[in-house]
């Protein structure tokens, strides 16, 4: 559940593989993970479910760890990064590398991107790296601020 | 007892001679200039030098009697010199002179126009002496180091 | 074409952030850094509400950009323009070392600041916040206000030392970081046993970007109300200055009593020049008073300030003149009417003659290698008197001259001078004119030998010279009427000069022999000595200069001049000694000592000419400055004619000096011996709090 959690989780790809034994599910060439208006996209895209032990069943997703050319897009804002990783459980996305966030006209360059799909708070950088967040920030038209601000604007792409 | 005529050797007085000569913009410049020129003998000079003059002219009024009248007037200039090599910014030798020459404050007041630029050139003159002096002294002290 | 402020984009930077509601809102801690052109802001963390257009930094907040100086501030609250807003513990710096802090301050859009339980001071603070500046402005509410660049203050009080000397309910000074800009300056303050109680409050007014004006009417306890004005302006290719004093008023003595008839009492000095190309320039200096005593009353100084007019005046002289003058590399000239109005009492205008015109004009030719240079010229002048003759005078000349060096060292300098006088005198109330046209020659040669003997720290030269000089006769001397040349005083620059006579109307006939000799040593970078020893003997010819000129005599007086010149100390003679009686007609001396904390300057005159009657023959003068402590030194000056016993002018005063501040307590006393207006005692305190200004007399 990427964005809404009560709507399904698709899942396309070129081809998959499945590892029976470790309940895991490798995805490759340009897979797609798509939950409502939300989706998430890389090279590769290795999926666990929550089953343990021989003759379980496979229970949830537990989490996907994408990586090569991660996207996560989501109506509020586009991220890119190296590597991402998706936890079902505390519906948290990771991104690492070169992490780049636009939300509306901002742009924000960092070395790690946290989004916490349930509350929309999202997080950049890491106190102590010595890496910096950078971002770059359209202020709001003064017309803007007239509107309300919950119209959130369609993402381009 | 140790002296030698000062232009005796011919270097010092061809180098003297070969310094290129320039001064500021006012009169007294120009009396300057002259005078260091007829000093040097420096009018064909086309050497590698100039000597750069900066001057600055006061007046100290003296003998202040009664009805507040002046008796004397003392021009006193103040030269500061660099000789410059073509091309280089810091001066190679530089220095400062100060000169004084007065007047007795004549009655007329045409007498004391006169008098006063007749002052400023004969301060000009003994600068642009003392000025020789001490660049011959320079070259001399450079040639025996 | 720069975006607009508001459409500017914001750079943040920080090490970690977090966005509030998907991107309306970011909240960065860990050294925040945020720019929008041209501000930029530092703090610990920064809070970014671009809806609610608020920005709020909190912890070592550093505002760059909003002035020449950077302003600190424990919190602050801003629009998202990093304009207006609200700032917490606020401190500013401002040009020349101004210093502003409050509790609170709050900056409104066109960047005016308020600041709440502030102070202001150009001192510098102890890092450790201990100790109080010298002054400080302190209120319960300043103002920088943008727009008309000005500082105000609500119940300021001026702390002198941690002390409140002056509390005031509204005060107000012009931004220190405002370049030219309109407001009251300084008021002068004084009392003077003549004038009373005196208040002069100037005004600057810019009145464009190449001219400003500054108007101060001036209240005084004894007569009328003065109004004062200065006016400049700044051309494309020169400049122009003016100022002035109008009052109309009866004539006052030194007690202030009021006599003579009440009329329009005004002053105009002023000048101006121009250059009409690299090499040359005209100009015009004005200076005219209602009456001799104008200035003086209303406690002026004669003298005008020095604009580059090439005819000075005397003292007690005010002299209006047109000119044109300017030199290139091988020529000078000069082209000058002028007129005087003498305030010395014992003169009247009427024989004071004005120059119209005096003009000069040298081109000099460089001869071939080894012959020298000849110096062509022409000079004129012609002076025309309301009462009296005038005279004309035109003169052409060719000076040659030379210089060769001999073998062993010998320099020997040829010279030869012609020159043709053309003169016309007329009085017209007597009838009677006069021409004359003479031609006149001269050729001579100065030798002088120097000796060098370098030494490891004294250099020495020793030059001796000798000058022979044979000149024309001049038989026409006695139809000629002396004006130009009408006082001569033998001294070193004069002694080998072929032309000894300041001017043209005085021509030394015959042969004459000078010889003298010049000691120089050299020790040290800067330190020298210097002695000189010569005479002048008239072989033949006539006896063409006073009594006083030392070279009435065939063996004219002893000239004597020296210097020395060590750190610290120097010293300079000037003197004349009659060869027979040994005594000393003329006598000038001046001692100059100074060192850090005292520096003195004292100078001794004694002159025996006896066709100069006016000022003092026999003089001291003296000025010093002592450190006493710290920043407290003493000053002082005296001058004092020893002939009649009368000191013309003296002052003492104690001066207490900082980096921010001057203050001047100083007692002046002149004795001028001016017909009414008697000697003038007067106790001025002069108060300097930079960047606020001064309180000073005239």
């Amino acid at each position: 559940q990427i964005g809404n959690s009560s709507l399904p989780l698709d899942i396309e790809a070129e081809t998959f593989e499945v590892l029976d034994a470790e309940r895991h599910i490798v995805w490759l060439g340009n897979v797609h993970v798509v939950q409502g208006d939300s989706s998430l996209q890389a090279d590769r895209m290795d999926v666990y479910y929550t089953g343990e032990g021989p003759g379980g069943g496979w229970g949830d997703i537990d989490r996907i760890v994408a990586t090569d050319n991660v996207f996560y897009i989501t109506p509020a804002q586009r991220a890119r990064g190296d590597r991402g990783v998706y936890e079902l459980a505390e519906e948290v996305i990771t991104l690492t590398g070169d992490v780049v966030i636009t939300q509306g006209d901002n742009v924000i360059t960092t070395t790690r991107f946290v989004n916490n799909l349930t509350t929309g708070n999202s997080n950049f950088g890491e106190a102590g790296t010595g890496e910096r967040v950078r971002m770059v920030l359209q202020p709001a038209r003064s017309t803007d601020t007239t509107e309300s601000s919950e119209a959130a604007e369609t993402p381009e792409g | 007892c140790g002296f030698s005529p000062m232009y005796g050797g011919a270097g010092v007085n061809s180098a003297l001679s070969d310094i290129q000569v320039e001064t500021g913009r006012e009169q007294v410049d120009f009396h300057l200039q002259e005078a260091l020129l007829d000093r040097m003998g420096a009018r064909h000079a086309v050497g590698p030098y100039t000597l750069r003059t900066e001057s600055e002219t006061t007046r100290a009024a003296l003998g202040v009697g009664t009805d507040a009248a002046v008796s004397r007037y003392a021009i006193g200039l103040t030269v500061d010199y660099g000789l410059f090599r073509d091309g280089d910014v810091e001066p190679v030798v530089s220095g400062s002179v100060e000169t004084e020459a007065s007047y007795n404050v004549p009655q007329s007041v045409y007498a004391s126009v006169a008098a006063e630029r007749d002052a400023t050139e004969r301060a000009a003159q003994l600068a642009a002496e003392r000025i020789a002096n001490q660049l011959v002294r320079a070259l001399r002290d450079a040639d025996t180091q | 074409q720069e975006t607009p402020v508001d459409e500017a984009p914001i750079y943040l930077e920080a090490d970690h952030v977090e966005d509030i509601a998907g991107g309306s809102g970011y909240i960065a801690r860990g050294n925040v850094r945020v720019r929008q052109d041209p501000r930029t802001l530092l703090a610990d963390e920064i809070e970014y509400h671009p809806d609610q257009n608020r920005v709020v930094a909190r912890g070592n907040v550093i505002i760059l950009g909003q002035g020449a100086f950077p302003q600190y501030a424990d919190e602050v609250e801003l629009d998202s323009q990093l304009a207006a807003g609200v700032a917490i513990g606020f401190a500013t710096m401002l040009e020349n070392d101004g210093r502003m802090a409050a509790a609170a301050a709050i900056r409104s859009d066109n960047g005016s600041l308020q600041l709440n339980d502030a102070y202001y001071t150009a001192c510098p603070l102890c890092e450790d916040g201990e100790g109080e500046p010298t002054w400080r402005l302190r209120a319960r509410e300043v103002v920088q206000d943008a727009d008309d660049e000005m500082i105000y203050y609500r119940d300021a009080r001026l702390e002198i030392g941690g002390v409140p000397v002056l509390y005031a309910p509204v005060f107000a000074h012009a931004d220190p970081s405002a370049e030219r800009h309109s407001g009251f300056l300084f008021p002068k303050v004084g009392v003077s046993s003549r004038l009373g109680a005196i208040y002069q409050q100037p005004y600057y007014w810019t009145i464009s970007p190449s001219q400003d004006a500054v108007i101060a009417p001036r209240i005084m306890g004894n007569v009328n109300p003065l109004i004062y004005g200065e006016y400049r302006k700044r051309f494309w290719s020169g400049f122009m200055e003016l100022e002035g004093s109008y009052t109309h008023e009866f004539d006052i003595d030194s007690d202030g009593e009021h006599f003579g008839e009440e009329t329009d009492r005004w002053h105009i000095f002023g000048g101006g020049e121009w250059a009409i190309n690299p090499d040359w320039r005209w100009g015009f200096g004005i200076q005219r008073a209602s009456d001799n005593l104008h200035l003086r009353r209303y406690d002026f100084s004669e003298e005008d300030k020095d604009r580059g007019a090439p005819i000075a005046p005397q003292r007690r002289q005010l002299v209006s003149q047109f000119y044109v003058d300017g030199r290139t590399r091988n020529s000078s000239g000069l082209f000058a009417v002028a007129d005087f109005q003498t305030l010395a009492t014992n003169s009247d205008d009427d024989i004071v003659p004005s120059l119209a015109p005096i003009a000069h004009y040298s081109h000099v030719f460089t001869a071939p290698e080894n012959w020298g240079r000849i110096e062509t010229s022409f000079d004129a002048a012609s002076l025309r008197r309301d009462v009296g003759f005038d005279y004309d005078r035109a003169s052409v000349s060719i000076d040659w001259r030379t210089r060769w060096t001999m073998p062993a060292g010998i320099l020997v300098s040829p010279f030869a001078q012609a020159r043709s006088d053309a003169y016309r005198f007329e009085d017209e109330q007597a009838g009677t004119s006069d021409s004359v046209y003479r031609t006149l020659g001269l050729a001579g040669a100065d030798i002088s030998w120097p000796f060098f003997r370098p030494g490891e720290n004294v250099d020495m030269i020793v030059e001796p010279v000798i000058s022979y000089v044979s000149a024309s006769d001049d038989e026409d001397a006695a139809r000629i009427i002396n004006e130009d040349s009408l006082s001569i005083d033998l001294d070193e620059s004069m002694l080998f000069q072929p032309v000894r006579a300041p001017g043209f109307d005085i021509w030394e006939d015959g042969q004459r022999l000078s010889y003298g000799v010049r000691a120089t040593a050299f020790w040290g970078r800067t330190s020298q000595a210097r002695l000189f020893l010569g005479q002048s003997e008239r072989l033949d010819g006539s006896a063409v200069y006073n009594a006083s000129s030392g070279l009435l005599a065939e063996q004219s007086d002893y000239v004597v001049a020296g210097s020395i010149d060590i750190a610290g100390f120097d010293a300079e003679v000037s003197a004349r000694i009659d060869p027979e009686s040994r005594d000393t007609n003329r006598l000038d001396v001046s001692l100059g000592y100074s060192r850090p904390g005292f520096s003195t300057d004292v100078r001794y005159l004694d002159i025996s000419d006896a066709n100069v009657t006016q000022g003092a023959q026999r003089e001291i003068s003296a000025d010093f400055e002592l450190a006493i402590t710290g920043n407290w030194s003493a000053i002082g000056l005296v001058q004092r004619d020893l002939d009649l016993e009368i000191t013309r002018r003296q002052e003492i005063g104690i001066r207490f000096e900082d980096d921010c501040s001057q203050f001047d307590i100083v007692y002046q006393r002149e004795d001028l011996g001016i017909l009414d207006l008697g000697p003038s005692e007067s106790i001025q305190f002069r108060v300097t709090l930079f960047t606020l200004g001064s309180v000073e007399p005239d």
